[in-house]
């Protein structure tokens, strides 16, 4: 309801792409990811050298600094960099098609703001600081927020139309954070220690938090394996995808159990990154065409690509201090991606 | 003022102004809650004044401190709040309904990000809030400027004017994360209160600019509602009108960023209230239209209410009125969505 019909019939025209060069593309990203990830473990305020990083790989010798350094910390927040852009940009996929509409994220859900209101309200009630115990409140707070959005805008018959999801999606969370604000400024010692975590930052993924998180990520993109070919049907519109024998509820249910297990594991793991999620779908169906399955697949490797290359610049820019994940995805891919909106015609879901 | 099936034709200079029925009905309750409204904030707060001497303490020119506090500290805040809620109430309307979509408020699109950024250099050059209403105004008309500019392609392209607009919104928000970090703890929170969004500090001297700003932008949006009504229905179907699309959607986006931005210079971005005027308006009344009067009315009441119960919920202390825009208006969005899913409406 929210697209120009002309717009969609232009968008199949314009965007037919072959699987040939599909393929070709996603091998591509694929390079460029590895290479990055190389990048990534090397650079920093310790440079380590190609040769000192395949040795702590695959011989680690933890009497050596640069392989403590490797294993212990940049192995881990690559791995941590990777999970997010790969979840979040799926899960703003998911969210683009369910709601059709170009501006859904996975924030519109509830997501970030449960978990924020969770992290709040541990900080303030349960007087918990310590970054890395933020994981399992700011999970649960995802999980139920998102769940009473998902409840509110199925109220009535017909299941949760766009616009409803649209709106209850926002309500709750405008909502939420206004008492998030709230509570910030009636106790200082709250919004200081909620204001390092809220910009989202990768420095608190250690390896006890990947091994604690890795079952929502995991789960999460065997949702999308699956969700993959019955999206499809469902960006041509609920009627016409009912009249082809889609089950809306099931389809609708695993969507929402995939954004959650994704976005909300990525919550947990570094805290709201804004952006991948809105925008980098979009980019991704320039790669894809409108076909959901390559959408999420590339959705996927851009997102991946994006948080990475975002990390190692916020490490490398400023010497000696770090920009965080979510400031430095806002700074860089804000301009990048009007770039791109200028350069290439981009059409909505 | 006569009827014409379910329209209520209301005579003015040079023309006339079709009503619905029932949007004239919903515009007469709003009218008399906003009135209620306004005469309830002026006698609720810390220090007491008898609701029965508000009237007679306004217009009798006594001087005591009954009246100052009256005239000189709670009329001008509640007038303020009025103009700001019916500039954003309007200028969300004008958005959602120009880019047919309901997440389409200037708080997503940028604009405010801009006004923001802009205010948030003023303090972070002069080191003092001495500047912030021509930072806000600048910065916003600047980015509206850069965004339009950056997403016309033989014409006003709706869907990139989004995109670029959420591109550019975001990036200047890190910039201000960015600027904030930078300073110190004291400057930080004064940005940080700022941005949340209060008619804590407004003066008399604030009333004049959104005055008029509301009454030119206002009878303006007015003027080109029918326009606008067209252009989110069918761009063809306005094109066939006569309508000239590009110059209207331009006009229409320059009215509504300089509401936008002339409200946040004033009383900083109050979340919310652009985003949630224009469907709960449009609800109300059951109408397609982007029903703009509607719309600044509802604004007008979620601004007062939420400003008042700032002021005098918690006595000891100010909340910005920032925080309980949403606290106001979120649940009453729910359970009107809640009781028209009931009923199948949407």
């Amino acid at each position: 309801m929210f697209v120009d019909v002309a717009q969609r019939v232009g968008a199949a025209d314009n965007l037919s792409v072959s699987d040939k060069s599909r393929g070709g593309w996603s091998l591509a990203l694929v390079v460029l990811l590895v290479v990055l990830s190389v990048v990534s473990l090397g650079a920093g305020v310790r440079s380590i050298p190609l040769s000192a990083i395949s040795d702590a790989l695959w011989a680690t010798d933890l009497s050596n600094p640069d392989h403590i350094v490797i294993m212990e910390m940049r192995v881990p927040r690559l791995i941590g960099a990777l999970l997010i852009g790969a979840s979040l940009a799926m899960a703003g996929a998911i969210m683009q098609i369910v709601t059709r509409n170009p501006l859904a994220d996975p924030g519109l859900f509830g997501v970030n703001a449960g978990a924020s209101m969770a992290v709040v309200l541990s900080i303030w009630g349960a007087g918990i600081s310590a970054a890395g115990l933020f994981i399992w409140p700011a999970m649960a707070g995802a999980f139920v927020v998102s769940l009473a959005v998902y409840a509110l805008a199925n109220l009535g018959q017909g299941g949760a139309s766009p616009l409803r999801m649209a709106l209850a999606g926002a309500a709750v969370s405008s909502f939420l954070l206004a008492l998030v604000r709230g509570v910030l400024l009636v106790s200082q010692q709250t919004l200081e220690t909620y204001r390092f975590w809220v910009v989202g930052s990768l420095q608190g993924v250690k390896p006890e938090v990947l091994l604690q998180l890795w079952p929502f990520f995991a789960a999460g993109f065997v949702a999308c394996l699956i969700l993959g070919r019955w999206l499809n049907a469902l960006s041509l519109g609920e009627d016409l995808a009912k009249s082809l024998g889609t089950k809306m509820g099931i389809v609708k249910g695993l969507s929402l159990f995939a954004v959650v297990c994704l976005s909300g594991g990525s919550v947990a793991l570094a805290g709201p990154v804004a952006f991948v999620g809105l925008v980098v779908p979009h980019v991704a169906r320039r790669f894809s065409g409108a076909d959901s399955a390559w959408l999420l697949l590339f959705s996927a490797l851009l997102g991946a690509l994006f948080v990475l290359a975002g990390d190692i610049l916020g490490r490398v820019l400023l010497e000696g201090r770090e920009l965080q994940i979510g400031v430095t995805v806002a700074l860089v891919g804000g301009p990048f991606f009007v770039y791109l909106l200028r350069k290439t015609r981009m059409m909505s879901p | 003022m006569k009827l014409l099936g379910h329209h209520l034709v209301v005579p003015l200079p040079g023309g006339a102004l079709l009503m619905r029925k029932r949007s004239a009905a919903v515009g007469c309750v709003l009218l008399a809650f906003t009135l209620i409204a306004m005469f309830a904030a002026h006698w609720l707060g810390v220090y007491p004044i008898a609701a029965d001497r508000i009237l007679p303490l306004m217009f009798s020119g006594e001087s005591n401190v009954d009246q100052l506090i009256l005239l000189d500290v709670r009329m001008p805040r509640i007038l303020v709040g009025v103009f700001v809620g019916g500039l954003m109430g309007m200028s969300g309307a004008i958005f959602q309904a120009l880019m047919r979509n309901p997440l389409a408020s200037p708080d997503v699109l940028g604009f405010n990000a801009g006004a923001a950024f802009g205010a948030l250099l003023t303090i972070f050059l002069f080191g003092s809030a001495a500047y912030v209403f021509w930072g806000a105004v600048v910065g916003g008309v600047m980015t509206a400027v850069l965004v339009v500019a950056l997403s016309w392609q033989r014409g006003l392209d709706l869907f990139r004017l989004i995109m670029v607009g959420i591109g550019i919104g975001f990036t200047l928000l890190a910039c201000a994360d960015f600027l904030m970090s930078q300073l110190d703890i004291q400057r930080a929170s004064d940005m940080a209160k700022w941005l949340v969004g209060s008619l804590g500090q407004i003066q008399r001297e604030d009333i004049a600019p959104v005055a008029i700003a509301f009454v030119v932008l206002g009878s303006l949006g007015i003027v080109l509602q029918y326009s606008l009504d067209r252009l989110a229905f069918d761009e063809d179907l306005a094109t066939g009108l006569g309508l000239k699309v590009n110059s209207l959607r331009l006009l229409l986006v320059a009215v509504a960023v300089v509401m936008t931005a002339t409200a946040v210079a004033v009383a900083g971005p109050i979340p919310f209230v652009a985003f949630v005027s224009g469907p709960i308006a449009r609800q109300l009344s059951k109408t397609p239209s982007s029903a703009l009067i509607l719309a600044a009315g509802i604004g007008i009441l979620v601004t007062l209410l939420s400003d008042t119960a700032a002021r005098t919920l918690v006595a000891s202390f100010q909340m910005p009125t920032g925080v309980f825009t949403a606290l106001i208006g979120a649940p009453y969005l729910i359970w009107l969505l809640a009781r028209q899913a009931k009923r199948n409406l949407i």
